[in-house]
This record gives structure tokens, sequence and C-alpha cells, in this order.
């Protein structure tokens, strides 16, 4: 997955001039969250909502905004433009190709990754298992469910309790719990939680 | 993943007769954005965004002069801003579901209640730390990028091809594809070199979208 799946292209802007009051108007309008601030066709900053409601009245956009902007490119990882916005405490990056602002990928729009990546909207046995950490434990696994006559909704690996293993968490359709959970066990999996969701 | 693993515990709260000034210093102080607000029993009447506050001081067009800001501020109360339709969970929900209430119903987070008790508050922060661990944006590897059909057994096909090469899965994410007959997978490999992967991958039919070291 690539920023520009998922940003928004062509977003509103506002002028570096303009006074705080008007930029909270068009984020109002808009119903966004945070704009690019430019300078004729140049990009110099980012506002946010945040930032404009805690301005003092009389201010202009240049005097709130961030000016240090970390760019990305539309080509590129959605986890590493996730990575850059953890790190730097940030909720949008602007896009750009060649010097030009071509969207903006926000804190919410990956927020609504999470959701597919977990199948939160899809219905199914939803297992979380510790693995233990050896190649091939994923094929097993997935090979299993596939035996089974299992449909893998979704599939999520995230860090263990310690290095020698890791957690998992599958949503999985076709195939009753209680079968899942036994073949699980027999492969050596620490079943943590199972529910149909 | 429950909420209870990734939940901050004992959040800081507020009662609801505070000044509204009063629950933003302790917003700063907190470097938190919301805040549960409690009755004088402990009981959760309200949750507090930092974005309720700032909407409640006058607007930047206000015509009253600074003390009577200040002074408007200083009389009004959490209570009269907070949210009191409040959405909360119990420890042993599931992170995703928690994240699909928070996005279905635009808000950032949401008290974690067990018993009647207050024991947490969970954010789209915490959610979003866990997307980078889904995804292995810490870890280091070769990052593909494919898209298969959505058949039983495809996902047991690709980690066991990735297995018979020795290499090893850092992270797997799958997405919803393009259409309902397709889901997009994104997988992190590490002690395979990327051509033998590749070459793997072709060999299994599916279609290669991205690939990059990371």
């Amino acid at each position: 997955m690539l920023v520009v799946e998922r940003m928004t292209p062509n977003p509103v802007v506002v002028a570096a001039d303009a006074p705080v009051g008007q930029a909270l108007a068009i984020i109002e309008e808009r119903k966004v969250r945070h704009l690019p601030v430019m300078e004729g066709e140049n990009l110099v900053g980012v506002v946010s909502e945040r930032e404009l409601l805690r301005a003092a009245p009389d201010a202009t956009v240049r005097q709130v905004m961030t000016r240090q902007v970390i760019p990305v490119t539309e080509y590129t990882a959605l986890e590493e433009a996730a990575r850059i916005m953890a790190d730097h405490k940030i909720s949008s990056l602007p896009v750009m190709r060649h010097g030009r602002l071509v969207g903006i990928i926000t804190e919410t729009d990956l927020f609504r990754i999470f959701l597919e990546l977990l199948g939160a909207r899809e219905h199914g046995v939803r297992l979380t298992m510790l693995v233990p950490e050896e190649k091939g434990m994923l094929a097993n696994l997935t090979g299993e469910i596939a035996r089974l006559g299992g449909n893998i909704l979704a599939l999520g690996t995230f860090l263990g309790e310690d290095p020698t293993n890791r957690l998992v968490t599958v949503k999985v359709a076709d195939v009753p719990a209680g079968k899942l959970v036994a073949i699980m066990e027999a492969l050596g999996m620490e079943i943590v939680d199972v529910r149909e969701g | 993943m429950l909420v209870r693993e990734r939940m901050s515990t004992q959040p800081v709260t507020i009662v609801a007769d505070t000044p509204i000034t009063e629950a933003l210093r302790v917003m700063r102080q907190h470097h938190v954005r919301r805040l549960p607000v409690l009755d004088a029993e402990g009981q959760l009447v309200g949750i507090v965004s930092e974005k309720d506050l700032l909407y409640a001081s006058p607007s930047p067009a206000t015509s009253l002069s600074i003390y009577e800001m200040h002074y408007l501020l200083s009389r009004l109360k959490v209570s009269e801003v907070m949210t009191t339709a409040v959405i909360t969970i119990p420890p042993d929900t599931p992170l995703e579901e928690a994240a699909r209430i928070m996005a279905d119903h635009k808000i950032g987070g949401l008290p974690v209640l067990e018993e009647g008790r207050l024991v947490g508050i969970i954010t789209e922060t915490d959610v979003f730390e866990l997307l980078l661990e889904l995804l292995g944006a810490r870890l280091k590897g070769l990052r593909l990028t494919l898209e298969i059909p959505e058949r039983k057994g495809e996902m047991a096909r690709l980690t066991t091809a990735i297995a018979r090469l020795g290499g090893d899965i850092l992270a797997l994410g799958t997405f919803l594809g393009d259409d309902p007959t397709t889901a997009v997978v994104t997988v992190k490999v590490a002690d395979v070199p990327a051509e033998a992967l590749l070459a793997a991958m072709r060999d299994l039919g599916l279609e290669i979208l991205d690939v990059r070291e990371i």
C-alpha cells in the first residue's frame, strides 16, 4: 500500500497571509483538520485546526503554522508515512511531486487502513495466538486453515511478549471455532483469545 | 490484541464543575487531548476534548476585551461543554472493534469501563502505534505488495512459498482489493534475495504491485 492509494489529492489549501479566522472558516466548511499553507505556488507550511484555535484573534496563518513540514511522495509506503507521523508526533504530511503539492495524507486516512487490516467490518472467527518465532510457522498456520476449508479474511502479525514469539490475529470464515482452536493448539500455538465477530 | 493490552491505565480525569481554563491547563501539563469527566462520586459522566474547550473559547472575531474573555472563561465549567453521551467499551474489546467505533463515530478516544468503573482510555494514537507494528514499519527487510485472489488457501500458498525459500516473514497485513475477488497483501520478509522471492511469487501467479527494500 502506497501513499497515493489513500491520500486526498488536490487538497484544499490556505494562503500564508490569510487571517486565522478565514482558515478556520475553510476548515469548518470543508470538514478537514489540516491545511497546507501556500505562498503562491510554493508550500511553506501546514496548519492544523488545533493551532488555529489556539491562535490570537488577530494572527495570520503564517504566524501559527508549522514551518518544518516533512514531505512524502506518492510512492512512499503507507507504514513509512505512519512511522514519520508517529516519530515526529504530527498528524498530517503533505504529498509532493517534483516540488509541487499534489496531496495530503492524515492520521485518519491511516486509521481506516487498520480497520481493513484486521477485518473489523467482516464476520468470522477471530483468533489471537502466540506463535513461536520460527521460519515457516506462518505457513503452517495458514496451511492448516486452508486444509480445514477455512477462508482467511484478515491476518495481522504483532510483536510478541518477547523475541521468541509473535502475536498473530487471524479472522477466518467457514470453520467452526472449536475445530480451529484444536488444530492451532496441535500446531503448538498458544491461544490468547477466541471470539466470533 | 485486546484494548486491555494497549490502553492507558489510570487516565488523567477531571471533575465536572472544573473551570475550562483549569481543564486546558491539566491537558497541557499531562500532554493529553481528552479527559474523562467524573462526578463527585467518581462516576463517569462525560468526556471533554481539547477541541471542545478551545471551541468554547470566544471566537477570534469577538469584541470582548481580554479581561472580559478571561472572566467568562473562568466562569465556564467543563460540564457545560463536555460530551455526555459517552461511548465506552469494556477492556476485553478487540482493538480493531475499538478502532471501528472511533472511525464510525468520528471520535478520537474511548473511556474503558469495567463493572462501571473507569479503568483506562484508548485513543487513536494507541491504535496508530499498532498499525506500525502490524506492517513492521520499524523492521528491516524486503517489502512486497501483492494482489492475491480472494480464495481459500491463497494465503497458505503464499506463506508456504516464502517458508520454502527459507524466508522469515517479519510482518504481514491483508487489505481489501480493488473488487471483492481480490485482496492486497503487504508482506515484509528477511533472509531471501529479492529475485528469488519475486520469481516464486510469479510462479504462484500472483500480481506484484510493489517491491522495495526498507
